[in-house]
């Protein structure tokens, strides 16, 4: 059992499956507070489970913060200011105007923190939830305390189990990083080629500008994630895709004649097909990726746009420039970093 | 890039949720003494993100009545004494997966959390059963909260909207004089173009935090909306040009004298485009803007003109040299950008 554990442990599961990682992490903690529940019965052990359930929570705020280290030390900070605002508020509850007077301040701390910096947002709400609760119930020193040591447990017992969570998923933590951004760009792609067979509706705007601008604000997300493990050549190659790539999108608005691509649109499925198959040979990572297919077709828009697009367009520079920016996407490609070697060009 | 321009909104949003806790607080003391419903829902529906807060907090309040019901009537049902353990573990599971899944959606990421804190109220707190006091307690809860919302430092959407994108602005104008240096290949050009778009960078890649994303959430104020919208999509198409310029300006350019010819008419396009850019941002600080002493347009046609004249091919030549193909990028890019800065000015005008 422990072994079959450990080799799935040691699988690096689909990307699909890290949140089922968050999942997993938050019922060992229910699963370790549940067991202290039992084993040591007492009327307040519901502080316990409380505590160590909704602490587990506060820490995932972005996947920026996912590769740093510090942000595990949340749970502790946030579990021990909720130990001591419980404490203090069961001590307070039975006088109304003191334990309000607690719980106004503790309020609007939490809440100015929590909305000047969005990370310490849903600390802040647990913190306040758990005071509230606290104010509600009032108990003597000796009941005080116990729920102080119980919060304080559960949030040693939720910074263990993240502590060695994080030590043994940060290594597929970038990994996780890099193939959320392929699949990001290759949505892109999917929006920038977007409808081939239909064209004439890529000018009519039905692209939804506000999901191509949030599709791309995610892959300069993920971006920043990356940069703070990768090797920066490779880094660097990555920044200059994504700037070739929101060039590529520039077309979008550029090209107002929307019949000119009707007549390139099984080069522009190619394009699609070949610039999708890339960023999927770049997420499993072989040793060599082709770009043959992207050649060909770049070829065919080239000698398409040479023969009749030129004439046809009112603005033959937008074009070209887009050929170019595909020439330039190529080249980035074709000097990407080991361990990805290329082969095909031309 | 500073947040200072944001102390005013969380403060406001902190006095508001105080309020909302100080009102449920003396209420509840006199009306519901021995229980905490009305404030424990009242500290969850003040959360409220801006743009659709009686949205939220109609939505809230429709999933605490119905987990609420739900789950004090499933311990009724099934009063089993591993029932509660079940549901803690189903609704812990799911919370967290659904939490992890959907973390970057807007408004959604509290609403797991929201969950399992009802849930879990019901499952550890004792006696509770279908009770209309509680159910009352929890409306009164909604009703504090919509009252506090409305009256208490109500939500100004267009005025934090400036806030925000007049943040971004100045960092986009740094960012193209860097590039421009970065063309020119003027001394540690690079490093100010990288640390001037790391500025631009962090406000898109938290975009939550930094830029009105509210402006895309269905139910927004139709009247603002299409300004604002129009607004937004059309500085994100600012800062994809300016990233697409960002590949271009760090080409290494075979004929550097043709950079030299052209340093001149460049410079100028690029303090006319800001110019407007400062423009933009007196119109959204409310202020009069500047006179704009220049045509529109007319300084990059000069600029496209002593493109040509120095390069002297048609455009179906232009790729015989890469610098060429690069430099007419770069000027059109300056065009489009001017295009768009112009359409911001035409429409706050």
């Amino acid at each position: 059992m422990l072994r079959t554990t450990a080799r799935f442990l040691k699988l690096t599961p689909p990307i699909e499956l890290l949140s089922l990682y968050h999942a997993l992490v938050t019922l060992v903690i229910t699963a370790i507070a549940f067991a202290v529940f039992f084993i040591f019965p007492s009327p307040n052990n519901y502080w316990l489970m409380l505590a160590s359930i909704l602490l587990s929570q506060v820490g995932l705020r972005n996947e920026q913060d996912s590769l740093k280290f510090w942000p595990v030390f949340y749970y502790l900070l946030s579990g021990f200011i909720s130990a001591a605002l419980v404490f203090l508020l069961t001590l307070t509850a039975d006088s109304f105007w003191l334990s309000t007077v607690v719980l106004l301040i503790t309020t609007f701390i939490t809440s100015y923190k929590g909305w000047l910096n969005r990370k310490f947002f849903l600390a802040g709400c647990v913190i306040n939830f758990l005071s509230i609760i606290a104010a509600f119930a009032p108990a003597d020193f000796t009941v005080a305390a116990q729920r102080f040591y119980l919060i304080m447990l559960a949030s040693c017992l939720v910074f263990s189990v993240r502590l060695l969570f994080f030590l043994y998923q940060r290594h597929y933590q970038f990994y996780y990083a890099k193939i959320n951004f392929l699949q990001k760009m290759k949505q892109l792609y999917g929006l920038i080629f977007y409808n081939p067979s239909q064209p004439a509706s890529l000018f009519t705007r039905d692209i939804d500008e506000s999901h191509f601008q949030s599709t791309w604000s995610d892959c300069l997300s993920l971006l920043q994630t990356l940069k703070k493990k990768a090797p920066p050549a490779w880094m660097h190659q990555m920044e200059r895709i994504w700037d070739i790539t929101l060039s590529l999108a520039s077309l979008r608005y550029r090209l107002t004649d929307a019949s000119v691509l009707s007549i390139v649109q099984e080069e522009w499925k190619q394009l699609l097909t070949s610039i999708t198959d890339l960023f999927n040979q770049l997420m499993k990572a072989t040793k060599s990726i082709n770009l043959q297919p992207l050649n060909i077709a770049i070829q065919r828009l080239e000698e398409l746009n040479q023969g009749i697009l030129q004439t046809m367009t009112k603005e033959p520079l937008v074009l070209l420039l887009f050929i170019q920016d595909l020439h330039a996407l190529k080249e980035q490609l074709k000097n990407i970093s080991p361990p990805f070697s290329r082969k095909g060009e031309a | 890039m500073q947040t200072t321009h944001h102390l005013n909104y969380p403060l406001k949003r902190a006095i508001r949720g105080t309020s909302a806790i100080l009102f449920a607080l003396i209420l509840n003391h006199y009306f519901f003494p021995a229980d905490f419903w009305m404030v424990v829902t009242t500290a969850l529906l003040t959360q409220s993100e801006l743009g659709t807060p009686i949205k939220q907090t109609w939505q809230r309040f429709l999933w605490i009545i119905m987990l609420f019901l739900a789950t004090s009537q499933t311990l009724i049902l099934f009063p089993s004494p591993w029932c509660a353990p079940a549901l803690i573990i189903l609704a812990t599971a799911v919370s967290a997966y659904a939490y992890a899944s959907v973390s970057r959606r807007y408004l959604s990421l509290h609403f797991p959390l929201l969950a399992l804190m009802i849930m879990l109220l019901v499952l550890f707190i004792p006696a509770v059963s279908v009770n209309t006091t509680y159910l009352l307690e929890i409306v009164s809860g909604t009703a504090i909260t919509i009252f506090c919302t409305l009256f208490i430092f109500p939500d100004r959407p267009d005025k934090e909207f400036s806030t925000r994108v007049l943040s971004l602005l100045p960092d986009l104008s740094a960012y193209l004089s860097a590039l421009v240096a970065l063309l020119l290949k003027k001394e540690n050009a690079r490093q100010l173009a990288d640390t001037k778009r790391a500025a631009v960078e962090k406000v898109w890649a938290n975009k939550d935090d930094y830029f009105p994303v509210w402006v895309f959430v269905s139910g927004y104020n139709p009247a603002l909306r299409a300004g604002q919208y129009y607004f937004v999509i059309h500085i994100g198409q600012i800062t994809e040009i300016l990233f697409a310029m960002h590949h271009l300006a760090l080409h290494s350019f075979q004929e550097p004298l043709l950079l030299e010819q052209l340093s001149l008419p460049l410079r100028a396009s690029v303090t006319h485009t800001q110019e407007l850019m400062a423009n933009l941002v007196l119109l959204l600080e409310e202020k009069p803007p500047i006179p704009l002493t220049m045509d529109f347009l007319e300084d990059l046609t000069t600029l496209e003109e002593t493109f040509r004249s120095t390069v002297n091919v048609s455009v179906e030549l232009l790729d015989i040299s890469q610098d060429y193909v690069y430099l007419a990028a770069f000027i059109r890019y300056l065009k489009d950008l001017r295009l768009q800065l112009l359409a911001l000015n035409s429409t706050l005008r």
